[in-house]
C-alpha cells in the first residue's frame, strides 16, 4: 500500500495506525514520525517570538515526489509499507530515509512568522548531511 | 502566468522573455536569475536547456526546506 496525503486538516495517529495494520497484516513493526513546531520562545528575547510556521508546497508535484521517495524506500526495504515492516530495523530505517529525502527533495517550503516579520527558511546543513548518508551507505535490509 | 514563445523555445528562452518584459519588476527578475533555482516542466525536475511544447507548465523552485 502506498498512500500520500497532504492536507490542511488535523489527523489522528490512532486512526492511521488502525488503517495501516489492517492494510498490512503481516507487519511486525510500525514506525510513525510526527513533526511538531518547537516552541523556542525565550522570554528574554521578545522580538524573536515565532507565532506560526507556514508550509507551502507545489500541489501535484509534491505528491509525485513523495511517491517517488516511497518507491525508492520500498526498493531498499522489502515489505515496507509507509513504514510498516516485518522487522523494526527496516521500519526505523525506512522512516528515517523517507524523512531525510522528504526534507531535501520534496517541494515544500517553510516560512516562520513572528515578531520580526516573515522569513523563509533554508535547508539546514544537518538535513543535507542526513540525506547524503543514504547515497554512500546502501543499507542492508533485514528480512529474516 | 501564461507566456507566448516561438516554436523550439527552451526554459532559458522563457526566462529571458519574462525578464525582458518585466524589467520594472526587479524582484521577479532577480528571483528568476537566482542560480539556486531548480526548474520543473510539467512537474518533473529538469534544467533550463529543456525545449518547451505548447501548454507546458514550468515551475521555478527555490531550494526546498520542507518536512
Amino acid at each position: 500500500m502506498k498512500r500520500v496525503l497532504i492536507t490542511q486538516d488535523d489527523f489522528d495517529v490512532a486512526v492511521e495506525y488502525a488503517a495501516l495494520c489492517e492494510a498490512a497484516p503481516k507487519s511486525g513493526a510500525v514506525v510513525f514520525f510526527v513533526g511538531l513546531v518547537r516552541d523556542l520562545y525565550d522570554e528574554q528575547n521578545e522580538d524573536e517570538k515565532i507565532d506560526c510556521l507556514e508550509l507551502e508546497h507545489y500541489p501535484g508535484m509534491t505528491e509525485r515526489l513523495c511517491e517517488d521517495i516511497i518507491d525508492e524506500a520500498s526498493q531498499r526495504y522489502p515489505v515496507m509499507v509507509a513504514v510498516a515492516a516485518r522487522h523494526r530495523e527496516n521500519a526505523f530505517q525506512a522512516a528515517q530515509f523517507i524523512m531525510d529525502y522528504l526534507k531535501t527533495r520534496a517541494t515544500f517550503w517553510k516560512k516562520e512568522v513572528g515578531q520580526r516579520g516573515e522569513q523563509w527558511l533554508g535547508l539546514k546543513d544537518k538535513d543535507k548531511l542526513a540525506a547524503l548518508r543514504w547515497e554512500t551507505n546502501a543499507s542492508q535490509s533485514t528480512d529474516e | 502566468m501564461s507566456v507566448e514563445l516561438d516554436g523550439g523555445a527552451t526554459v532559458a528562452g522563457l526566462v529571458a522573455n519574462v525578464c525582458s518584459k518585466n524589467k520594472q519588476s526587479a524582484a521577479l527578475v532577480d528571483a528568476l536569475q537566482d542560480q539556486a533555482l531548480m526548474v520543473s516542466v510539467n512537474q518533473k525536475v529538469t534544467d533550463q536547456s529543456q525545449v518547451l511544447n505548447d501548454g507546458d507548465e514550468v515551475g521555478f523552485l527555490p531550494p526546498v526546506s520542507g518536512g
